[in-house]
């Protein structure tokens, strides 16, 4: 009582002329650092990762050997030789020959193309389809999600190479199409279940819970708050994919279903030169080393990305 | 609890029986002589006599039926068209169990070292360990399990002669095929496990831990690990059948009687049974794991119930 | 023996045969040096699990070698003093009546490996049934055509009984046949002639052969066990006739489906023996010391074949001009690496005609006049004007498929997609097929071309020359039918006289690349056996059928 009653009087003590107009700030809900989307900041921060920025110049040299390789040979990457068989790396054939005289450099290069889209196109396709389907069935759950992850079940139970053999005698042709069909065909449902498992941690956490109860539409749910969560997973699936589509696909080749001659793949360099490594261990190590490069490249450059992606990891 | 496992059991069951079905359908589409691997044509009567034994003289349709009720009635999958007198579902017992030592042995043990390396590799982002982790990790998927296998091989049994080229019996004999097959796994679970427990380690209860005071160690212990292993464990169910299937090229390098050779070649032979046998086999311990797999989850994650 | 996978299957086949050999110089009388039974075994293998152990169903390479070994077949074929001769095995002797169509076999006194006697129903039963359709051999080829009824019998047109197969009592077996037949001998020790326990068969049913407890033998050794797709173990069979001169107490056989793997196991002694057709291979086991390498042309072809039907290879020029497109040497050289013979001919070397020796040795390869005489391309030109399909090659497109989908496989159709390209001008697509689906399309005339290997079934050139005839047109599906050429092989079927039946064959295969050429002879095969050095005795010829009866080790 008494407080108010000293607070009423001081107040009437205070004249008006002590108070002025200044106005309305319109700076003031500015953000004091430009506004960045959420790409925009992802690339800034992996440009600042060294590592992964050098894993994306060694992977834009292979690019760019893999275009002009087979030119810079001058050799033609089918071109037999009786009289050049298995020789070792000289200056005539900078990465040798091969067991019918092939120039390797040329080979090696004209292979990376398949294995390269191959791998790429399988991988992201793989992961696009894959984390669709594994963040819906997660999302939504229950029925859906039963009914979902059994059809993942039956395609990953169906026996593969009947599959593949199918499809190459369906469109009676074993070209990279074809190839990239049969390989993705089931390819994706690895990354489907990857990522309904790692969604459905997600599912319960406060700010999907909010957004659910804001009403936001659950695509959206999903696309902008579920899968930036688990983008650090889908990539280092991706990055793993790359070489197990590479793998794959030799593996096929292994087992002559693989891409048709006269194209060839490093998969299909690496198993030829299997059988005869101990004697000619550079017809393996090329196409190998090549694998091992892209391979390895991808995964700095996945990691580069994964912490730049990672909303979490954001400064 | 018990109604969720009744329903899954139950699911299992309709996954498997449409798998079975497909897979009858497909391998009948696709083109191939069974009877191929005798290898000279047979006299017309012979072949009829075969087709008619083997029941291959019906339609895929009558043929899909008779085969249901001969596997629900009597459990049974019939004879190989391959190896004639050999019962399916022989082979497969005893085939399953040689590939399951050293698929098995070579799975935990990749777990293990793949974890452990991936903890490693987390608690040390962007030092030397995290760097020497990776490039096994990418080492181990980069080469490729043939090339693997062939240069371990010369390498012991060749040039040091320590251990069998090929063979079945002695633990000598698995101990290249466990190196070989717990390559991938080691690099698999590494870098899954890096990436998770990097991912986790950014939640904001391990920072509020963290900001309470509890020490690194305990945070990792009681936090990090449990919550970046969870994720792991999806990776497993294709693991546990791939034991079985994806040995192929190791099973054959070493000589391992195991079931990879059936998975492949069946196919390879047209020998019918065999494929949905191999297939029964390899899709029923698929979803049988899921199941596992997914029980575990829901025991392990508090966030996921089972309704 | 039968088609084979092209370039996979090879290697097995050769070390089993061969290490299905033996009796040398003294036909094995010379003891084992003392040296104890310790080390009287021997390591083979096999490339590829064996189908059954039972000879009427099983006609795979692998089982062919293990029966070898545990069966005693008629007769064997045995090197002596660097001569093959016919031995007697399961028969003691035998006679045959005036004009060759009657052959009385006196069956030995020889007992199983369960202790029973064999008789001569024993080896009657194996013989029928083998073409008793019911029974579902695939060997009845080998006997069909020459045993009395037989072809009827196959055909379910005469019932078993009406077989010429007779037994007259216990140790005597009589064999009719439809008409006389020079080679008939050269049949007895293949599997269509080996003797099968009948209660034995028939207690085990379908699974007889299928385990190593569902069968029984009488050869040399017996099967101690059989893990699948692991290893086979032979040992010796002390109720064999023979068993003194025996000398191996143990067999293993481990089965290795890779190669790579084969060659390190002989390179660290836990092989006695491997082949292998890659040069590299050669010379790094040539350096080895204590081994040695015994190399050997085997009756085999390599060949390409032709759809006469389709309407490409329906002109004779078009299929001449793509045999004679074919460098032989130079596909020896960069494709085989030396390691197999550049083949002129469809009748192999290492195929010998009775007393008159190799057959190849007499007559010359026809496609070598030929290969001088005409310029492929020439022909080919020629066969597409008379087709009426202008004169441009490149616009040719020929499916060339392939029965096996190996890196082997892949190389070589890239080399033929090559080379076709350079000498013809014609494209060349390649198809890649796995054996059941290669069979299934040739068989249905839904091919081209084909790539395959054939080798002999039994020590005769009829045994090459006669796929050919319109009545055996089957094996090799090439649709090519010629009376002159039918009419010549009946009658080289029929002569007695050696030196006149060298020249039917060669009148015929003149024909067959004269009027027909629907097959193109690539390689004549050869074989490259290395073998440690205590392994003694062996049998180095490819027909031979002593198996490892008189191999014994020294100084392991």
């Amino acid at each position: 009582m008494l407080v108010n009653h000293n607070v009423t009087e001081m107040m009437e003590d205070i004249p008006d002329e002590m108070f002025k107009i200044v106005g309305i700030d319109k700076d003031a809900e500015a953000p004091s650092r430009p506004r960045i989307g959420y790409w925009r900041d992802a690339w800034r921060r992996l440009r600042e990762n060294k590592v992964a920025f050098v894993a994306l110049i060694i992977l834009l040299i292979l690019i760019f050997f893999i275009i002009f390789g087979p030119a810079i040979s001058g050799y033609e990457f089918e071109q037999i030789d009786s009289d050049a068989i298995n020789k070792g790396p000289c200056a005539e054939h900078w990465f040798g020959t091969d067991d019918l005289g092939r120039d390797l450099f040329a080979r090696v290069w004209q292979a990376g193309r398949v294995s390269i889209i191959i791998g790429i196109l399988g991988a992201v396709i793989a992961s696009v389809v894959g984390s669709i389907y594994g963040g819906i069935a997660a999302y939504f759950g229950g029925v859906v999600d039963d009914i979902m992850m059994r059809i993942v079940e039956v395609l990953l139970s169906i026996p593969y190479l009947i599959i593949v053999i199918l499809i190459s005698v369906i469109t009676d042709s074993k070209s990279l199409g074809t190839m990239l069909v049969a390989l993705t065909l089931t390819g994706w449902c690895g990354i489907a279940r990857l990522v309904r498992g790692q969604m459905l941690q997600l599912k319960s956490q406060e700010y999907v819970l909010a957004a659910n109860a804001l009403g936001v539409a659950p695509i959206k749910i999903i696309l902008k708050h579920m899968i930036p969560n688990t983008i650090g997973m889908i990539i280092v699936a991706i990055t793993f994919d790359i070489p197990g589509y590479i793998f794959s696909e030799a593996f096929l080749s292994y087992v002559g279903l693989g891409i048709q001659p006269p194209s060839t793949s490093w998969g299909a360099l690496a198993s030829a030169a299997q059988q005869n490594f101990m004697f000619y261990p550079y017809q393996l190590l090329f196409p190998a080393l090549m694998i091992a490069l892209t391979m390895l490249s991808f995964t700095l450059l996945g990691d580069g990305l994964r912490d730049a992606l990672d909303p979490k990891l954001r400064k | 609890m018990a109604k969720f496992i009744a329903k899954r059991i139950g699911y299992m069951l309709l996954t498997l029986f449409i798998v079975i079905t497909a897979t009858f359908f497909l391998m009948h589409s696709i083109p191939g002589d069974p009877l191929a691997h005798m290898a000279r044509n047979l006299p017309e009567q012979t072949r009829e006599n075969y087709y008619e034994k083997y029941g291959l003289d019906k339609s895929t349709p009558e043929q899909y039926v008779i085969f249901m009720k001969n596997l629900l009635t009597k459990g049974e999958m019939g004879e190989s068209l391959r190896y004639p007198g050999r019962e399916v579902t022989d082979t497969l017992m005893t085939n399953s169990a040689v590939s399951a030592k050293p698929g098995g042995l070579a799975l935990v043990v990749g777990i293990v070292i793949g974890i452990l390396l991936g903890i490693v590799a987390a608690l040390n982002k962007n030092k030397w360990p995290d760097y020497i982790v990776m490039f096994i990790a990418i080492l181990g998927i980069t080469v490729p399990v043939f090339v693997l296998a062939s240069v371990l091989q010369y390498i012991f049994s060749v040039k040091l002669m320590v251990l069998p080229t090929t063979g079945w019996g002695s633990w000598k004999n698995v101990v290249l095929p466990i190196i070989v097959l717990s390559f991938g796994t080691i690099a698999t679970y590494a870098r899954y496990v890096k990436s998770n427990m990097l991912d986790v380690m950014g939640q904001d209860y391990i920072l509020t831990a963290e900001a309470k005071g509890v020490s690194r160690f305990n945070v990792v212990k009681k936090h990090v690990l449990k919550n970046a292993f969870l994720p792991c464990m999806t990776l497993l169910v294709g693991q546990v059948s791939g034991i079985f299937t994806g040995s192929f090229v190791v099973e054959k390098i070493f000589g391992i009687p195991g079931l990879g050779f059936y998975y492949i070649n069946s196919i390879n032979d047209r020998d019918y049974t065999m494929i949905i046998g191999t297939t029964i086999f390899a899709a029923a311990l698929f979803v049988f794991v899921q199941l596992v797999v997914d029980i575990a989850y829901s025991l392990m994650d508090p966030r996921i119930r089972v309704k | 023996m039968k088609k084979k996978l092209v370039a996979s299957l090879l290697v097995a086949v050769m070390t089993l045969s061969l290490s299905a050999c033996g009796g040398k110089g003294d036909g094995g009388s010379k003891s084992s040096g003392g040296s104890g039974g310790g080390e009287q075994y021997y390591n083979g293998y096999l490339q590829t699990e064996p189908s059954t152990l039972d000879s009427i169903k099983g006609n795979d390479n692998y089982s062919r070698g293990l029966l070898i070994n545990t069966m005693e077949p008629l007769t064997r074929l045995v090197e002596k003093d660097g001569e093959q001769v016919r031995e007697a095995a399961g028969a003691e002797s035998w006679e045959s009546n005036e004009d060759g169509t009657v052959w009385t076999f006196k069956i030995r006194d020889n007992k199983w490996s369960d202790g029973q006697e064999v008789t001569a129903a024993d080896y009657a039963y194996g013989i029928t049934q083998t073409l008793n359709p019911d029974a579902g051999s695939p060997n009845s080829f080998f006997t069909s055509s020459f045993i009395k009824n037989g072809s009827k019998v196959v055909n379910g047109e005469a019932s078993v009984d009406e077989l010429g197969v007779k037994v007259i009592d216990d140790k005597t077996l009589e064999i009719t046949l439809e008409a006389p037949t020079p080679y008939f001998m050269s049949l007895t020790d293949t599997r269509a002639c080996y003797p099968v326990r009948q209660d034995i068969a028939e207690k085990y049913g379908e699974t007889y052969g299928s385990e190593a407890e569902n069968f029984v033998g009488n050869g040399p050794f017996k099967i101690e066990s059989w893990v699948h797709n692991s290893e086979i173990k032979l040992v010796k069979n002390e109720n064999y006739w023979d068993a003194e001169n025996v000398k191996l107490d143990r067999i293993n056989y481990a089965i290795i489906n890779d190669e790579t793997a084969v060659f390190n196991s002989f390179d660290s002694g836990q092989l006695d023996s491997c082949s292998t057709g890659t040069e590299e291979w050669v010379n790094r086991f040539d350096k080895k010391e204590g081994v040695d390498r015994v190399d050997a042309v085997i009756p085999s072809m390599r060949f390409d074949f032709f759809n006469v039907n389709d309407e490409l290879f329906s002109n004779l020029n078009i299929r001449k001009a793509f045999v004679l497109a074919v460098d032989r040497e130079d596909m020896a050289k960069t494709i085989y690496q030396d390691m197999h013979i550049p083949a002129y001919w469809w009748v192999p070397q290492a195929v010998s005609t009775g007393e008159l020796g190799d057959y190849r040795e007499q007559v010359e390869g026809p496609l070598e006049k030929m290969a001088k005489e005409e310029d492929a391309k020439e022909l080919l030109l020629k066969g597409m004007d008379e087709l009426g399909l202008g004169s441009d090659p490149s616009k040719l497109t020929v499916k060339y498929s392939m029965s096996a989908t190996t890196q082997w496989a892949r190389n070589y159709g890239e080399y033929v997609q090559q080379k076709y390209k350079e000498i013809l001008g014609v494209n060349i697509e390649l198809d890649f097929n796995e054996w059941t689906t290669f069979q299934q399309k040739t068989n249905s005339g839904e091919y081209q071309m084909g790539n395959m290997i054939w080798s002999t079934d039994y020590d005769d050139p009829m045994s090459m020359i006669s796929l050919f005839t319109t009545e055996n047109s089957s094996n090799i599906p090439t649709g090519w039918s010629n009376e002159e050429f039918d009419a010549l092989i009946d009658q080289a079927g029929k002569e007695m006289d050696e030196t006149k039946r060298v020249e039917l064959y060669a009148q015929a295969e003149q024909i067959l690349f004269d009027e027909g050429c629907n097959i193109c002879p690539l390689v004549n095969e050869m074989q490259h056996v290395f073998r440690y050095s205590y392994v003694k005795n062996v049998d180095e010829k490819f027909t031979s059928t002593s198996g490892l009866k008189y191999v014994y080790i020294e100084g392991r």
